[in-house]
């Protein structure tokens, strides 16, 4: 069965092509909720409501573009919705920061520990970085999405630069990561 | 020691095959949650099954009951007309025995016949008063010879005897006579007929009135009338004679009596008749069907709000607090009363409802990017195309960011006001507890709600009022389950002022809500209704 087929049947409420969709890119999206998410139960609820999101809207998918495209994005929606809220055009209280060059060791790091400092980031810089560096939006769309200014954007990518250079050197300096 | 790189490469070259199978319990949550998706839509084609039959009961309620009250009053008219019909039977019926005695064609014919069925010793006697002493015991000889020499009357006061008749016969000689008076005809040809079922009696009478009219043309029916009263007074006194003295006294008697009640009725039941007609029509007036129509405008302060935490707009405000709006609502219903206890009735209603999303922050994003925002936006409005949309409506209870304080600086704090006007078509139930002056009932149905009007606006804390758009995920046509009680008074027999608290849950308004999302209204419908 083609992806038309599938994305056919699904819109017809095919509980079969639902579900075959569902085993195809699960993996894929739940590690994008992984991501966003400040740990794994959230990230599972957001896939859930990701997927409901799916199916419930692929009518509206018109095969502009990849189906895969479509989906990542209702799944970065769905996790940004959990956290979007209000900020200021002006950041007042928090110093915007210079956007700097922050460079690490290219030591080969374990996904899971890459993954684990993600999610401790604080909230919005966690989706920022996520969405900047991970998934190539623009300073101006993660305003648009973060309801932030790209003046926000930009400092706090920096900042969730900063706090993930700082995990990682510490994780580094670790006795055990040392004697590697 | 490893070259330097830039974190964000680190990252996205480390997460970039990254993939995690989620539990399985993931999809199975996704699929019950799609399930049930279904069977709530499956709610519409039952409900619109419900409403069928309701509609369809109704209807035949309506038309059976209607062809049933014209069947009741076509019956009640041929009530009349066979009362008529059936004096007109009997009449017919004596006609009938007439003419078949008259089929006889002369009255001695039929006398004769008599005679062999009943004398058969003696035959074509011309006189009546030998025929009766014929027919008559022994004893009755004197009798019926002194009724000879007076006239046949007597007879009419042995014939009982003679047939071994009892008082039951001489009250049917009475109604018979009664309604015999009814004719113009003199009332001895009556109790002729009235003796269809006694041949010999029939026979005999008409034997005498063919007699009697030709020998007393002249006498009016009040003479004989009179003079069957001499005759029967006579027979009281003969009668002693008789070996059956009591029988022949009593049913003289009552002969005497019948004929003095044909007398004295003669009027009297004309009048009675009369009266008995305008009873009739009396109790028709009082039988009419009670005034099944009424038809109520009627208006109600109408308040909406949802049952279960949960939003029709947003995600986002499942939690926030909800404040309903009291509007109006005004209409027309008619109703129809099925009996007395039960009423079905229907109308057509304008409804506006509307609630208030609370603690919502209202904040500029200018330079979004607009073809990102649809889908960042609210997630069930449509903006207008007119609004630039540079601000953004968060709840403020969803703050999760752990970012810092820049996050109170929002530009305004107010709140989302969703506004819809439906046209509700009611088809409800009313079951009447008490019916007095005060009366109660208790109301059940549903409507039939179809939008018209459909808005959502922004208010600021200032009192200042935006529209947004509209709300996308509103049906253009759902239902509600409705109940409440009726309070009503009699103002005349024509009037009725009603009070009617009333409940009403909707069903399917919305297709695409978060969280718990039961919208319900409350309206206390006051109106006039006016019954005809």
């Amino acid at each position: 069965m083609s992806l038309e087929q599938l994305i056919e049947r699904c819109k017809k409420n095919d509980a079969q092509a639902q579900s075959q969709l569902y085993k195809l890119y699960a993996s894929k999206l739940f590690s994008i909720c992984l991501k966003y998410s400040r740990n794994y139960a959230e990230a599972e609820d957001n896939l859930q409501d990701a997927f409901i999101t799916i199916f419930k809207k692929i009518d509206q998918f018109k095969n502009k573009g990849s189906l895969e495209g479509w989906m990542k994005r209702i799944t970065i929606n769905t996790a940004l919705q959990r956290y979007r809220s209000a900020g200021v055009f002006d950041i007042i209280n928090e110093d915007q920061i210079e956007d700097v060059s922050v460079e690490v060791d290219d030591d080969s790091i374990s996904i899971d520990f890459l993954l684990n400092i993600i999610q401790e980031l604080p909230d919005r810089y966690r989706l920022v970085f996520n969405l900047y560096a991970l998934d190539d939006y623009s300073h101006k769309e993660i305003a648009s999405l973060l309801a932030i200014s790209t003046g926000t954007s930009k400092s706090n990518l920096a900042r969730a630069r900063l706090i993930l250079k700082d995990k990682i050197e510490q994780y580094k300096a670790r006795p055990n990561s040392q004697s590697l | 020691m490893s070259e330097k790189k830039h974190i964000d490469k680190l990252f996205k070259e480390q997460l970039k095959n990254f993939e995690v199978a989620p539990q399985d319990a993931v999809w199975e949550n996704i699929e019950r949650e799609l399930h049930q998706k279904r069977k709530k839509r499956r709610v519409i084609p039952i409900w619109w099954k419900v409403a069928g039959i309701a509609a369809v009961l109704a209807l035949l309620f309506t038309v059976g009951k209607v062809l049933w009250t014209n069947n009741t009053n076509n019956q009640e008219n041929l009530e009349v007309v066979d009362t008529e019909k059936a004096n007109d039977k009997s009449i017919n019926d004596l006609n009938n025995s007439s003419n078949t005695s008259n089929e006889d064609t002369t009255p001695e014919d039929t006398y004769n016949n008599t005679v062999v069925d009943y004398d058969t010793s003696e035959k074509a006697n011309d006189k009546h008063s030998e025929n009766n002493l014929n027919t008559t015991s022994e004893d009755e000889h004197t009798n019926s010879s002194i009724a000879t020499s007076k006239q046949k009357k007597d007879k009419s006061s042995i014939h009982p005897k003679k047939s071994q008749q009892k008082e039951a016969f001489a009250n049917t000689d009475v109604q018979q006579q009664k309604t015999n008076t009814k004719e113009k005809e003199a009332t001895v040809n009556t109790t002729t007929k009235n003796a269809v079922t006694n041949r010999s009696k029939t026979d005999e009478e008409r034997n005498q009135d063919d007699h009697q009219n030709p020998v007393k043309t002249n006498k009016t029916e009040i003479d004989k009338l009179i003079k069957t009263l001499k005759d029967s007074e006579t027979t009281k006194v003969t009668s002693s004679d008789n070996s059956e003295k009591d029988k022949v006294k009593q049913e003289t008697a009552i002969d005497s009596a019948a004929v003095k009640t044909a007398l004295t009725e003669k009027n009297a039941i004309e009048k009675a008749m009369a009266d008995a007609e305008n009873n009739e029509d009396s109790t028709l007036i009082t039988e009419a069907p009670m005034k099944r129509w009424s038809v109520a405008p009627n208006v109600a302060p109408v308040y909406f709000n949802t049952l279960g935490k949960g939003s029709s707009i947003d995600d986002q405000f499942v939690d926030n607090t909800k404040e309903g709006r009291v509007n109006v609502s005004y209409g027309l219903k008619g109703s129809y009363a099925i009996n007395e206890k039960l009423k079905i009735r229907a109308g057509v209603n304008k409804v506006d409802l509307g609630y208030s999303t609370n603690n919502v922050l209202v904040f500029d994003a200018a330079g979004r990017n607009p073809s990102v925002s649809g889908s960042a936006q609210l997630g069930n409005i449509r903006f207008h195309d007119s609004l630039s949309s540079n601000n953004g409506y968060v709840s403020a209870d969803n703050f999760s960011f752990a970012t810092g304080p820049e996050i109170l600086f929002t530009k305004e704090q107010g709140s989302l006001d969703q506004q819809l006007g439906f046209i509700e078509v009611p088809i409800e139930l009313e079951y009447s507890i008490i019916d007095k002056t005060f009366g109660l009932n208790v109301i059940g149905g549903f409507s039939t709600l179809i939008l018209s009007n459909n808005e959502v606006y922004a208010v600021q804390e200032n009192g200042s009022k935006t529209l947004l758009g509209e709300a996308t995920n509103i049906n253009d046509m759902s239902y509600s389950a409705n109940f409440g009680i009726g309070v009503n008074y009699n103002v005349s027999k024509q009037l009725q002022f009603n009070l009617e608290p009333m409940f009403k849950y909707q069903i399917n308004t919305f297709n695409n809500t978060s969280g718990d999302f039961k919208p319900f209204f409350i309206g206390v419908y006051t109106g006039l209704s006016f019954k005809f």
